[in-house]
């Protein structure tokens, strides 16, 4: 359907579509819902980490000063969000991966979180060597030999830079490295 | 003559073999990450700054920069050839570009690209080179209450000028200001959300959060849909481009380069919004409207010269105000306070070595770029078939060790990850992530002007008005607030008059 039938169908107004039946799906819209309670937590977790500080000093203002307004604009931005979402007839949400996709996601930032925790047992080097093999062999599903190559090189590039030019001394575990 | 004498030092400095070296390498890291779908040339600026460590600042941000401009050139050859913006400045090169490709004319739109890229680089450079000093002599006059409205614009600036929901771009830079308050106040020394963290009394430091938002959130992205791209080829005698398509382009490049020079100064805006004026003002500007969308020659002219000139363009704000004009001059930016360098009015006195040498290096570099674009478009080509599968775990673990690098925490590397997470679902949310960014570059020097401010006038807001220069700054932040409220007003009338 085109956008002048859209306009000119009572049906499809923005209005008659906020007392339809459709409304009730615009309103589970998580698009702009979600940031704005997110900010709303946000705003009140700022406000509520500062108040045993000064908000004023003498003359000064003092270190609750800057968060309490950044709180305060950080609720008004929702609401107004909150209400334009409401007086909107949009209906978008986030347009989430396939059943594939998401587990792909998560099990990145699975290993995301795993390099991150056995870096301090094995080291970072070797932490970033089983990551990278994870990744390609676990959950892109590549080829052992393409894959093992491009984790020698990566492996490789990243120690000769950091460890061999940059000097870092990064977490070493029972092999040295 | 005072300027092409500080330019003519700027050459000196810039063409020591150390220099040189980093113009190309930067050069040559900006066009492969724009040529590669799914990583920025902000997001390729954060993750490879730990690298820039172990060289001097100068030659540092020759290479940051160097990433910045060569990935608005290597952005073409993906949305030509695979119909796929390698960055998102590239989106209306895509559109006419692969349709040039389709029809056999990939040469000739990468050709067209480059020499645009270049015209609109060079003259945007000049520009630079010439309004720079006078921008940042008048800056000399600014103080606490003057630097406060101008941090606090070049956040709201980017909500009022960038696409999308105004809101969610100022909601975005409030979040971006609740991470920069955490940490130890910068004046009486107290903690401040740091919740008992230990870790946290040193504050969340950019590198985390930019590295975070804009490497591992893409890549997280990029893992969604996996593609193997269709590569269309092109040969080297299919860049020669006829009579007939340099009389169709030439003033296609010139009228890029003037809108994409002045939407790149303005804060906020940057090289995406630039390319889509300048495509929409070249339409209306063409002798064939008709052909744009279908594979039109000068489009693709337009839009290239238009973001390259942009992404130089945002230098002013940043190198004569302090005030960063994109999402890539705020990484530069960073990297100047990262490398102990105080960015601001003072910087072109204080650092002209620097400044001029950077300056310089980017003639040097648009050089390098244009040879790299024209002779070895082809060989570009062929990178394009390396499946992004294999670089996706190199760019991830090089994220992560860099930050551990510059912090020695690992800690560090979980802010990564967590704001990783943010980044990707900020992606999802369509909320933009430029914003981010600025807040937290932007909020040390908002604050303490601020506070300032009202030390100064013990305590009255009226310092704000009372000063001339104040008072117009005032003015322009109260406008980048309204605009999108006018904007909104106009789109309803607009939208109920067609209803009617």
């Amino acid at each position: 359907m085109g956008m002048m039938e859209m306009g000119r169908n009572p049906k499809f107004h923005p209005i008659f579509s906020l007392t339809s039946k459709g409304r009730e799906g615009c309103m589970k819209s998580s698009l702009d819902i979600v940031p704005a309670l997110v900010m709303i937590v946000l705003s009140l977790i700022t406000a509520f980490g500062v108040s045993s500080l000064d908000y004023w000093s003498q003359y000064t203002p003092g270190p609750a000063f800057a968060p309490y307004w950044i709180a305060a604009a950080g609720l008004v931005l929702s609401i107004l969000l909150l209400v334009q979402t409401k007086l909107s007839n949009s209906c978008e949400k986030p347009d989430w991966p396939g059943r594939s996709g998401t587990i792909r996601i998560l099990m990145t930032s699975f290993g995301l979180v795993l390099i991150l925790i056995l870096s301090s047992y094995i080291g970072m080097i070797t932490a970033t060597l089983i990551f990278i093999l994870y990744l390609l062999l676990g959950i892109l599903r590549r080829k052992l030999v393409p894959s093992l190559i491009t984790t020698l090189i990566t492996v490789a590039l990243i120690y000769g830079v950091f460890v061999g030019w940059l000097r870092v001394s990064l977490p070493k575990g029972p092999f040295g490295i | 003559m005072e300027i092409l004498g500080f330019l003519m030092d700027g050459f000196r400095g810039a063409l020591t073999p150390m220099n040189l070296l980093f113009v190309f390498i930067g050069c040559l890291l900006g066009q492969i990450v724009g040529a590669l779908p799914g990583i920025g040339p902000s997001a390729a600026m954060a993750i490879l700054m730990p690298l820039t460590f172990g060289v001097p600042p100068t030659t540092a941000l020759i290479m940051l920069s160097g990433i910045m401009y060569g990935g608005m050139y290597g952005g073409t050859l993906t949305s030509v050839l695979i119909n796929v913006p390698g960055e998102a400045a590239s989106v209306m090169t895509a559109v006419d570009g692969y349709q040039l490709a389709k029809q056999g004319r990939a040469g000739a739109a990468l050709s067209i690209a480059a020499i645009g890229s270049f015209y609109g680089g060079v003259a945007s450079l000049t520009a630079v080179v010439f309004l720079t000093p006078l921008l940042s002599n008048f800056a000399l006059k600014f103080n606490a209450p003057e630097y406060f409205l101008l941090a606090t614009m070049g956040i709201t600036a980017t909500a009022s000028l960038g696409s999308g929901s105004a809101v969610k771009s100022l909601m975005v830079g409030v979040f971006g200001l609740m991470i920069a308050m955490i940490g130890t106040d910068p004046m009486v020394g107290v903690n401040r959300l740091t919740f008992g963290v230990m870790e946290l009394m040193d504050g969340i430091d950019f590198i985390p959060v930019a590295i975070g938002i804009f490497g591992i959130g893409e890549v997280l992205a990029s893992l969604e849909d996996r593609k193997d791209f269709v590569v269309l080829k092109t040969r080297l005698r299919d860049l020669w481009l006829t009579a007939q398509d340099w009389a169709l382009c030439r003033m296609a490049i010139v009228r890029g380069t003037v809108v994409g020079f002045f939407v790149g100064t303005m804060p906020g805006t940057g090289p995406t919004i630039a390319s889509l004026l300048a495509y929409a003002a070249e339409h209306r500007a063409s002798k064939h409207p008709e052909n744009f969308g279908k594979g039109a020659l000068d489009a693709v002219a337009a839009a290239e010269t238009a973001n390259n000139a942009a992404a130089q363009g945002a230098l002013i704000p940043m190198l004569a105000l302090g005030i960063p004009g994109s999402q890539s001059t705020a990484v530069l930016l960073a990297a100047l306070l990262i490398l102990g360098i105080r960015p601001g009015p003072m910087l072109m006195s204080q650092q002209p070595g620097l400044v001029w040498t950077l300056l310089a290096s980017m003639y040097i570099g648009n050089i390098m770029l244009l040879i790299m674009n024209l002779p070895l478009a082809p060989l570009w080509a062929s990178i394009l078939r390396i499946p992004y599968d294999y670089l996706m775990p190199g760019i991830i673990a090089i994220s992560l060790v860099g930050v551990y690098a510059t912090s020695l925490s690992l800690f560090s590397v979980g802010i990564t990850v967590l704001f990783g997470i943010i980044g990707y679902l900020m992606l999802k949310f369509e909320l933009p992530r430029a914003p981010i960014v600025l807040a937290i570059v932007l909020a040390p020097l908002m604050e303490n002007s601020l506070r300032q401010s009202l030390m100064l006038s013990s305590g009255s807001l009226a310092i704000f008005v009372q000063r001339p220069i104040s008072a117009v700054l005032l003015l322009v932040v109260l406008t980048t607030l309204a605009l999108p409220i006018v904007r909104h007003i106009r789109d309803r009338r607009k939208r109920n008059s067609f209803d009617e």
